[in-house]
């Protein structure tokens, strides 16, 4: 190192530079000079002057009111607090000169937090350039990014908690809502399988009524053959008895002849007319035919109706007279009512309709059977049925009333419902009603309606277009007259 | 690098396009943590985030990080680094020439920092002549942000202009840069 370096020459310019809030005082305790930011700062003037403590207060080292007592803690840490500037301490070192004439203060503001620099109005500029100030406040800064980073995770945790709690809940309802929806389709499931069971018999029923009806289709035409040959056989015998009658007249009157009274052949012959009782079986034989003929008739009447009403429907709808077709089926269904009801009819003359009459004929079978049921389950003495067609606009009108048991209010809107029956097990499906709207609502573009009064009677109406649109009067062909299904 | 970067580009994605599309680029590039300012990561994970916003934005990798650039001096004020810079000069010229002071100082408490060299000089026009240099390659473009960055901080709005047109993934550029109009005070 230099030897020729001196105190003195470090001069005041290079000391304020150095330590920009230094302060010198002479041994009166007069501040002599003092460094350019604190200066700046305390508003000295060149010339005032001015007295260390009536400025400042030692506030380190403790008890020091006097400038002898300072010769003593040079050296030390010093703390000296402004009476005019709340904040403003500074904090450094007391240098004495060597002969104690002189007191410097090489001391800086004591910034304890990064506001404060603001609060004193110091900026980073008024530090001196070597001054660990900038270092001081991005170690701060560091300090408050890190807090931030501390409290944005904290909070992030939160919420993250709150929504992984949130999931839980959520999950958990999902998932009760998941078993309960599993229950409900395990109960539809249920009844699925329960109304499968109960088409499966229907169906096995239905094929059953099928081959039945088959069977008595081709019963039917046997029975015809030998009833046809039976009435022509009956019908000559009954014409025979004319004949016979005839003979007996005659024979009776020759045998009464005076000439003939003797006569031994006669008399024997007269006896055997007498004995056969002739006369008895002329008067009785014809009639017997004739009952027997009417039996006939109506076995064929019988015969030919369960022929119509078996008869298979072709996939095209024909020609029918619903007249003619409710007469067949009251004839088929006549055990089902007869005990229970009398029938009246008012059939008005009616157009042939295009239909299926089988499918027709089931229906009323169906209303028919139904309007028994009714009126037997009402008890009533006199159950009438009463059937009635007739024109209305384009369409052809049937309805069946009965004085039944009515259908009670509650229960009306859910009648076409399949499977809905109130029956007990074994008197009906539930089937009948809902394939009888299908027939006439959606088969014939018709409508099946009913009225009803519980204890009173219901009246079920079908009317049926007489002639169906077809989907060939629907097609629009277009200008050119090309066939679009072409 | 550290959180504070990766934090910064999070902020500049959220601040101009929502949460959802942040989400969607943290996803691609395969970030599922929250970042921490103060920890440093790895340099890939902060490519990553810009290939990804490059990707899910529709934007070139250049022009995500000028604008990334520009964004980091509004970022680092708000962060509480406004005294710090204040410190390091009033103008464009100073600041950059101060540069490597600054971030040698912000060492003291990001201790694995890995800072660029950045010396700036002014030409007889008036114009400026940056040098950068990294340890990593292709971040040139982010400087041309932090350059306007400055201008703007100091409202003399600034041009750049690539001295050394440099392949994409170049260490060092010399860039130009010129005033667009003197700021009366
Ligand atoms: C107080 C303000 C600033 C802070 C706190 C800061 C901090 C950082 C940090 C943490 C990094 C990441 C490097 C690493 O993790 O290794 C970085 C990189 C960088 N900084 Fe700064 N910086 C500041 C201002 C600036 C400014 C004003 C410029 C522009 C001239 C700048 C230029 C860069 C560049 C270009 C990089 C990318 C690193 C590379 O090129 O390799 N920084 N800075």
């Amino acid at each position: 190192m230099s030897a020729n370096f001196h105190s003195n020459e470090l001069s005041e310019k290079i000391l304020s530079q150095a330590f920009p809030f230094h302060l010198v005082i002479d041994q009166s305790g007069e501040i002599l000079s003092c460094g350019q930011s604190l200066a700046r700062k305390l508003k000295f003037g060149e010339a005032d002057a001015i007295h260390i403590f009536d400025h400042f207060t030692v506030q380190h080292p403790s008890g020091i009111h006097e400038v002898s007592q300072l010769v003593k803690v040079k050296n030390k840490l010093f703390l000296l607090s402004s009476k005019f500037h709340d904040d403003l301490v500074l904090r450094g070192q007391l240098v004495v000169s060597e002969n104690d004439t002189h007191f410097v203060f090489l001391v800086s503001p004591w910034i304890t937090n990064v506001h404060l620099l603001d609060k004193l109005g110091f900026t980073l500029n008024d530090f001196p350039v070597h001054s660990p100030m900038s270092d001081f406040l991005i170690l701060v800064q560091a300090q408050r990014v890190s807090l931030n980073d501390s409290m944005r995770l904290s909070d992030e945790l939160t919420i993250l908690n709150k929504e992984s709690e949130d999931r839980v809940v959520r999950r958990t309802q999902a998932l009760e809502q998941k078993a309960q929806e599993l229950q409900e389709s395990k109960t539809v499931l249920e009844r699925e399988m329960k109304e499968r069971e109960r088409v499966e018999v229907e169906l096995r029923h239905a094929q059953k009524l099928e081959s039945v009806g088959q069977l008595a289709a081709g019963i039917a035409h046997e029975i015809n053959t030998p009833m046809q040959y039976i009435g022509s056989s009956l019908e000559f015998l009954k014409e025979s008895f004319i004949d016979l009658k005839e003979l007996n007249v005659m024979i009776t009157s020759y045998l009464s002849q005076d000439s003939l009274k003797q006569d031994y052949k006669s008399i024997k012959l007269l006896n055997l007319v007498n004995e056969v009782d002739l006369d008895y079986l002329c008067a009785r034989g014809p009639k017997a035919l004739t009952r027997s003929l009417d039996g006939i008739a109506r076995v064929t009447e019988i015969v030919g109706a369960m022929n119509e009403f078996t008869h298979p429907d072709k996939k095209e709808m024909k020609q029918a007279d619903i007249n003619r077709a409710l007469g067949t089926v009251l004839t088929v269904a006549s055990n089902e009512y007869k005990y229970v009801a009398t029938i009246e009819t008012d059939f008005h003359e009616l157009p042939l309709i295009e239909c299926h009459l089988g499918d027709l004929n089931q229906v009323f079978l169906n209303l028919i059977v139904n309007a028994a049921h009714a009126i037997s389950e009402n008890n009533v003495e006199n159950g009438v049925i009463k059937i009635s067609t007739h024109i209305c606009e384009d369409r052809v009108v049937v309805s069946i009333a009965d004085n039944g048991t009515g259908i009670p209010k509650h229960i009306q809107h859910r009648i076409f419902d399949p499977f809905f029956t109130t029956k007990e097990v074994g008197r009906g499906t539930g089937q009948g009603l809902s394939i009888s709207h299908h027939i006439i609502a959606e088969k014939h573009s018709g409508r099946l309606s009913f009225e009803s009064v519980t204890g009173e009677g219901t009246t079920f109406s079908v009317a049926l277009p007489i002639t169906q649109i077809s989907k060939q009067d629907i097609l629009i062909k277009p200008d050119d007259g090309r066939d679009i299904a072409a | 690098m550290y959180g504070l970067v990766n934090k910064a580009v999070e902020q500049l994605v959220k601040v101009n396009f929502g949460d959802d599309k942040w989400q969607e680029i943290a996803k691609k590039a395969g970030v599922d943590q929250t970042f921490i300012m103060m920890k440093p990561y790895p340099d890939q994970v902060t490519f990553d985030l810009v290939a990804a916003a490059s990707e899910v934005l529709d934007t070139p990798s250049k022009d995500i990080l000028e604008a990334f650039g520009e964004h980091w001096i509004q970022f680092t004020v708000d962060e509480g680094y406004g005294k710090t810079m204040s410190l390091y000069g009033n103008s464009v010229l100073e600041f950059l020439q101060n540069m490597d002071s600054l971030h040698a100082q912000i060492r003291l408490s990001f201790p694995e920092l890995r800072p660029p060299k950045i010396s700036c000089e002014q030409n007889p026009n008036g114009q400026l002549v940056v040098c950068y240099q990294s340890e990593r390659a292709g971040l040139a473009p982010m400087l041309v942000g932090l350059v306007r960055g400055l201008g703007k901080r100091f409202s003399t709005p600034v041009e750049l202009e690539y001295l050394v047109s440099a392949e994409a993934d170049s260490t060092s550029e010399k860039f130009l840069v010129t005033f667009s109009q003197r700021q009366v005070a």
